[in-house]
């Protein structure tokens, strides 16, 4: 099956435990705010201009992913949003699990319940992001609202296949004591599940959000103390 | 005269640094050695080079004790009984260190720390500030950034404590590396990488492949050349490939009379230094260390060192600008690579000497990592610096170079301070590196003070004090 590919980074530290080669697919459908790749939002077909992007079989990708396989933990599927592509993430992830590969997928979980129970039968384990945990808010920095994330996650959680929660920190404009808080409570449960802390960084960013400071090392210290003093066995910040 | 009084009166010089220069002086003022002019005219030109072993050789370059033997039977030259305690073992061994002969006086091999030391240690602060106490004391006492301590394969508590005191001290010696196989655990990887990218040390040694070479009693010493216990190397010289390039007419010439010429040359040059140092010098009649077998005529080789791989390929590439079309990265380049290391392996191999007990005639190859003067010269087989291609590509271009080198040969991958927080990334590398054929991994973070020039350590704090001294 035929799929749209932004970028793999053969070997990454920070896409999840140990060395991991990372796949970014094309395509999303948030319009975060503080998006650093909106070029990777837009889904992609055949039609449009090529910007770095490839069509490429689903085998075809697993086998280049293959040749690095001595020397990496495992894969992760990322985005843009990766569950955009479902059918050819789902081909992808069970493709590479038959050759013993273990597949992370990096995604926002909006996406419909049954589909994400689906992909969770055919993956090790999911990285979540939760851009904000107030519906109001989320739909002001994303576009859409995050009653199925927050579905999905719970979902995830219960069934022990999270490895990681991401949220960005943006001061000012987010509640993000708010965020931390509610996340670290559904993390709590399960000392296993680390909550990482992002840093947003105005840099590169189109619009509005450009003109924003970033987080003091401060503010992400007392993030992380606030996510900790929850229960949260392990917060990172970057 | 005038270059003993110049010694003498340098300001610059320590007390010992001016005894070791003045040794050196009065050895080189002697013309023992019998040099073929066509050797000389190759160490003019600097194809061929002894790395400043001195005129006389009266010890072997690299002497590699059994200190596992000393460690079980004392030393009645030294007056030691084998020691019972943690106390006793590290003075025993700090005692030995001081009378292991090298070519700078400093020992380049100082045991595999964690077997020598596992019966003594005990989980507790007491072992742990000895064992502190004994890293500081050789770093402070040789100060020779050659010095070189091995730990693993096994996992010991020994182990985690010498690696967590090389963590504390961020000291330049000793450089440590871990032989690591499959029984390795990664606990025991993890606490190395992190180890590793706090303070460029240890580096990682592909136990497999060292142990076919060698056996199981082998080190690695001084940059990170494996060599037997119980003995050593006699001699290291080396042939630069790329001045070697640069004296011929075309890769033909290279191929069919030079490279076979030099390579001749050296091994008879070599042949000659072995012959004084085995024949004439009377190391092996009267050091203790031999009376005493822990160190054995028979556990010896010698290696043949080279350098400058990367800049002959790209001599006779005619120095393409494109990065793409250079050694490193182009396939063209790459096998002429392995065409030369190939060629000259066979050569190497197809003489012999009867000294060389233990590798049954032949001298062992030696990817040797340059000196301070090489400017413009690439360390043993490596790609130039700043050519680096991505780390997966560059383990796969650097790994088919290692078989040929059981003498040393290995290649340094920096890696930017996030990893700190993932070491288990290093780890994964360093796994799938080793299953591909690298023989020898050194990592280091970019941010770390005490930093990697090719095979050695120095503290990038020092490095400061000194150029703002001069
Ligand atoms: S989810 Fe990620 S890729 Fe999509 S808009 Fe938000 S930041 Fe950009």
């Amino acid at each position: 099956m035929q799929g749209y590919v932004q970028k793999i980074i053969p070997f990454s530290a920070v896409d999840g435990p140990g060395n991991r080669t990372a796949v970014f697919l094309q395509g999303c459908n948030f319009t975060c705010a503080y998006c650093h790749n909106p070029e990777t939002q837009m889904l992609y077909d055949s039609s449009l201009p090529g910007d770095g992007v490839r069509a490429i079989d689903h085998r075809d990708l697993g086998l280049e992913v293959l040749r690095y396989r001595d020397f990496i933990q495992g894969v992760t599927i990322s985005g843009g949003e990766c569950t955009l592509q479902y059918e050819f993430l789902l081909e992808l992830s069970r493709y590479l699990q038959s050759f013993g590969i273990e597949v992370f997928v990096d995604t926002n979980a909006h996406l419909a319940p049954a589909a994400f129970q689906l992909l969770g039968r055919h993956v090790d384990k999911f990285i979540i992001d939760v851009k904000a945990s107030d519906e109001g808010e989320h739909m002001a920095l994303t576009g859409v609202g995050n009653n199925l994330v927050l579905a999905n996650l719970r979902y995830a959680l219960a069934e022990k296949l999270v490895y990681e929660i991401r949220t960005v920190i943006v001061p000012d404009v987010l509640n993000n004591e708010q965020t931390v808080a509610a996340i670290s409570r559904l993390i709590s449960a399960d000392q296993q599940v680390r909550y990482k802390l992002i840093r947003f960084r105005p840099q590169g960013v189109i619009g509005a959000y450009a003109r924003l400071p970033g987080p003091t090392d401060e503010y992400m210290a007392a993030l992380q103390r606030l996510a900790l003093a929850f229960g949260v066995k392990t917060c990172e910040k970057n | 005269m005038s270059k003993i009084i110049e010694i003498i009166k340098d300001a610059k010089l320590t007390y010992h640094q001016k005894v070791v220069a003045l040794a050196r002086a009065a050895e080189n003022s002697l013309d023992v050695l019998k040099i073929h002019p066509a050797v000389e005219e190759l160490r003019q030109a600097g194809i061929i080079c002894d790395l400043f072993e001195g005129h006389a050789p009266y010890r072997p370059r690299y002497v590699v004790p059994d200190y596992a033997r000393f460690m079980q039977e004392g030393s009645e030259f030294l007056a030691l009984t084998p020691p019972k305690t943690l106390e006793d073992a590290v003075h025993s061994l700090l005692i030995l260190y001081k009378h292991v002969p090298s070519i700078t006086t400093f020992p380049v091999y100082i045991g595999e720390l964690d077997k020598l030391l596992e019966p003594f240690v005990k989980d507790d602060a007491a072992s742990a500030r000895t064992i502190k106490h004994f890293l500081r004391h050789i770093d402070r006492t040789i100060t020779d950034s050659f010095c070189h301590g091995n730990l693993g394969p096994r996992d010991t508590l020994a182990g985690r404590l010498l690696l967590k005191a090389a963590a504390e001290l961020q000291a330049a010696v000793p450089n440590l590396t871990l032989k690591c196989d499959h029984d390795t655990g990664d606990a025991l990887l993890i606490q190395a990488v992190e180890t590793a990218l706090q303070t460029a040390k240890p580096s990682f040694a592909n136990h497999a492949m060292f142990e076919a070479d060698f056996g199981e009693d082998y080190a690695i010493v001084s940059c990170y050349n494996g060599l037997p216990v119980g003995g050593g190397s006699f001699t290291l010289v080396r042939l630069n490939l790329h001045r070697l390039a640069l004296s011929t007419t075309d890769y033909a010439q290279f191929r069919n009379e030079a490279l076979p010429q030099a390579v001749r040359q050296m091994l008879l040059y070599m042949d000659e230094r072995v012959r004084f140092l085995v024949e004439e010098s009377g190391f092996f009649a009267g050091n203790f260390l031999v009376v005493e077998k822990l160190l054995r005529l028979e556990r010896f080789t010698a290696m043949f060192g080279v350098v400058g791989l990367a800049e002959c390929v790209n001599h006779f590439l005619g120095n393409p600008t494109a990065k793409s079309a250079r050694f490193g990265h182009s396939e063209e380049a790459n096998s002429m690579g392995i065409e030369i290391i190939a060629q000259l392996a066979a050569l190497v191999a197809g003489h012999t000497n009867s000294h060389l007990h233990f590798s049954q005639g032949r001298y062992l190859l030696h990817a040797q990592v340059g000196i301070d003067t090489d400017q413009g010269t690439s360390p043993g087989c490596r790609i130039p610096i700043g050519d680096e291609p991505e780390l997966y590509e560059h383990i796969m271009q650097a790994a088919p170079f290692h078989q040929y080198f059981p003498s040393g040969i290995g290649d340094v991958f920096s890696f930017d301070s996030t990893v700190k927080s993932n070491p288990k990334f290093v780890v994964d590398i360093l796994k799938g590196a080793f299953k591909n054929g690298l023989r020898y991994f050194s990592a280091y973070s970019a941010d770390s003070d005490v930093v990697r020039i090719t095979g050695y350590l120095v503290k990038r704090s020092e490095m400061a004090k000194l150029a703002r001294d001069v």
